[in-house]
């Protein structure tokens, strides 16, 4: 606002729309609309190719601090953008689906869970399956989530893992039995971000690379080195902390952390929020891989295509309980959204 | 429009940030700060010493610096735990909610009442000397090396809970729930128990402390604790380098820090220098040191 009082002749606008709900982000829209039309010039860097788009007359890409090239909006497409920003081809957003065998072992067992924010929920999750839970923001998806994690109070039902019932009130006895979450905020709730990489990484199992409370120094690192490559998490070196690494990388630290957990059920709370698109793709394929490796996964996403194009199944949810139940060809956008704005207790 | 919060800034992802040369720069210097921080001060103000003043670089009044500040020392070193592990914030409008930070506060204010006044009600208030001959007397002024064992315990003391805290998994704990207490919970860290456990610490050293004091100078007095001390432990440890808003911290740079303190009071005082000046240089450094803190705090985004 500030710079438009002014009268700028040239306004430089780095990630606008970052923080901004859909309205606000179409209201600040047509401000750069009418600032070009009064003649002004603006530099958008923006993320959200979409928007780039829409707005731009022509569009210069960077990769690694480097001039890929310099475009005009007109023959510019989505699938152009990311493959100049990738240096390849995106042939497809996502990792082909590897379908859980349906006779495989449950692995998690949620049974008529009530909790604050959700309500008599009930699923059943199998090795190597991949479990969207899709809804509108609010719907008690990451209520859910904590509640399975006993991180919140669970006031009904009873949450099996590996056929044995999880009890406790803290989330470090659901990790010790195998049970991880991938929290919705890196930064709240993820991250020591002062810290280094190897600390936020080895934190959730000291126990493994230490002895009576002792680390040993050669252990930890090798362990973190070891699921750092398997996450491809990209940092100078392992004693630098987090809050350098970029949005993509510090989230694949939280899946390197889990990973060093080894366990068998991983809920990933909205794992590609704020992320580029290179790391989205990187995440993508570590869901799968994990699944494939006989994890079971369950994904909770506001990113409808993410939902559609990565799970095996998708539970929808609205007002603290289950919508609906999509598997194969019935997941789809239509029946998704029609699931996540029902008002009245469909199941 | 073109000034952004620190959120939406940390909401982007336009590369990696190690790029950006401005961030790396203040961070470095930030690392740079914690991790050498008064320790350069320190030895400069030590040469300084040894140079202007002769009697200053003598082994009894070193050991005579460190005899005095054991106690000190004891209490600063766990209360670096503390400090770390979050359990006291005293950076009001930091992470955590207010009314937590408060309610500790008012916990901690009430507990250090009721046993001010115990101390006063079992002393009556008087001051109580002991003899010179008992067994008590020896416990901290027994000699070995020259060097008395007030000032052995407290190294023992100060090792430990230094090694405690750089390298075990207690310690990497404190650090996360200090740091970032609900991402430390939801990581499996139980930070309560942890805070608890440095509490239990900081009271045990304190107490230590207590006895070491009492042992070296044969005499007690309820009202001869409180206020002017917890103030030296607290500029020791935040002189040290040790964010006043937890997650950051080391044991071994609190003991620099008290040392750096006393060695003003030792030095003006070998020089001749007004007690006045002292403080004030004590107020100055204070400062600089609260100021740097908040300074890294509001850095990283």
């Amino acid at each position: 606002m500030r710079a438009l009082s002014r009268n700028a002749s040239i306004v430089v606008m780095d990630e606008p729309s970052a923080a901004l709900s859909r309205s606000e982000t179409a209201a600040l829209h047509e401000i750069i609309r009418s600032l070009t039309r009064r003649g002004s010039a603006v530099v958008l860097i923006s993320h959200f190719l979409s928007e780039v788009l829409s707005l731009s007359d022509t569009i210069t890409t960077l990769r690694d601090g480097r001039l890929v090239r310099t475009v005009e909006a007109e023959g510019a497409t989505e699938e152009s953008l990311i493959e100049g920003m990738l240096g390849r081809s995106l042939s497809s957003a996502f990792p082909e689906k590897v379908l859980a065998d349906p006779d495989a072992p449950v692995v998690l067992e949620v049974d008529h869970v009530s909790a604050p924010g959700v309500t008599d929920c009930s699923f059943v999750l199998r090795r190597g399956e991949i479990l969207g839970i899709a809804g509108l923001v609010g719907a008690g998806r990451s209520e859910l989530a904590r509640a399975i994690f006993r991180d919140a109070k669970v006031s009904a039902g009873t949450v099996r893992l590996g056929g044995a019932e999880l009890a406790g009130h803290h989330p470090r006895r659901s990790i010790y039995r195998g049970l991880v979450l991938i929290p919705e905020s890196r930064k709240q709730m993820g991250l020591m971000m002062g810290r280094s990489v190897k600390e936020n990484i080895s934190l959730s199992r000291l126990d493994l690379v230490s002895r009576v409370g002792w680390i040993a120094g050669i252990r930890e690192r090798r362990a973190v080195s070891g699921v750092m490559k398997r996450t491809t998490v990209k940092a100078a070196n392992m004693r630098m902390p987090a809050m350098m690494l970029s949005g993509g990388n510090q989230q694949k630290l939280l899946f390197a952390r889990s990973m060093m957990c080894s366990p068998s059920v991983l809920i990933a709370d909205e794992p590609t929020r704020g992320v580029d698109v290179g790391s989205k793709r990187a995440i993508y394929e570590l869901l799968a891989q994990m699944a494939q490796d006989g994890m079971g996964i369950i994904m909770i996403s506001s990113e409808l295509e993410e939902i559609l194009g990565l799970a095996h199944r998708t539970l929808v949810m609205s007002h603290g309980h289950f919508t609906a139940e999509l598997a194969g060809d019935e997941m789809n956008e239509q029946a998704v959204l029609a699931a996540a704005f029902a008002e009245t207790n469909a199941t | 429009m073109t000034n952004q919060t620190p959120e939406q800034i940390d909401s982007l992802d336009s590369g990696d940030r190690e790029r950006l040369g401005l961030r790396v720069g203040t961070a470095t210097l930030l690392r740079s700060w914690r991790t050498a921080g008064i320790a350069i001060p320190f030895l400069i103000l030590f040469v300084a010493l040894s140079i202007s003043s002769s009697p200053f670089l003598h082994t009894t009044n070193l050991i005579n610096i460190l005899d005095q500040q054991a106690s000190t020392l004891c209490i600063a070193a766990a209360g670096t735990l503390v400090l770390v592990a979050g359990g006291i914030d005293l950076s009001v409008g930091a992470t955590y909610g207010l009314a937590t930070v408060v309610a500790g506060e008012i916990c901690t204010l009430a507990m250090s009442f009721v046993i001010g006044g115990l101390a006063l009600k079992v002393s009556g208030g008087n001051l109580i000397v002991l003899s010179a001959n008992s067994g008590f007397y020896r416990f901290a002024n027994a000699q070995f090396l020259t060097v008395p064992s007030a000032v052995w315990m407290t190294l023992l003391f100060v090792v430990v809970l230094g090694l405690l805290l750089s390298r075990t998994t207690f310690g990497r704990y404190m650090v996360a729930s200090g740091g970032n207490a609900e991402a430390a919970r939801l990581a499996g860290v139980r930070v309560n128990r942890i805070r608890v456990i440095t509490f239990t610490l900081s009271g045990g050293a304190a107490a230590l402390g207590g006895v070491i004091d009492i042992s070296r100078l044969l005499s007690a007095q309820a009202a001869s604790g409180g206020s002017a001390l917890a103030f030296t432990v607290l500029a020791g440890i935040v002189v040290g380098g040790t964010s006043i808003a937890g997650g950051e911290g080391s044991v071994w740079r609190t003991g620099i820090g008290v040392l750096f303190i006393a060695l003003i009071g030792n030095g003006s005082n070998l020089l001749g220098i007004n007690p006045l000046y002292q403080q004030i240089v004590l107020g100055i450094i204070l400062l600089i040191a609260v100021g740097l803190d908040s300074w890294a705090r509001q850095r990283r985004l």
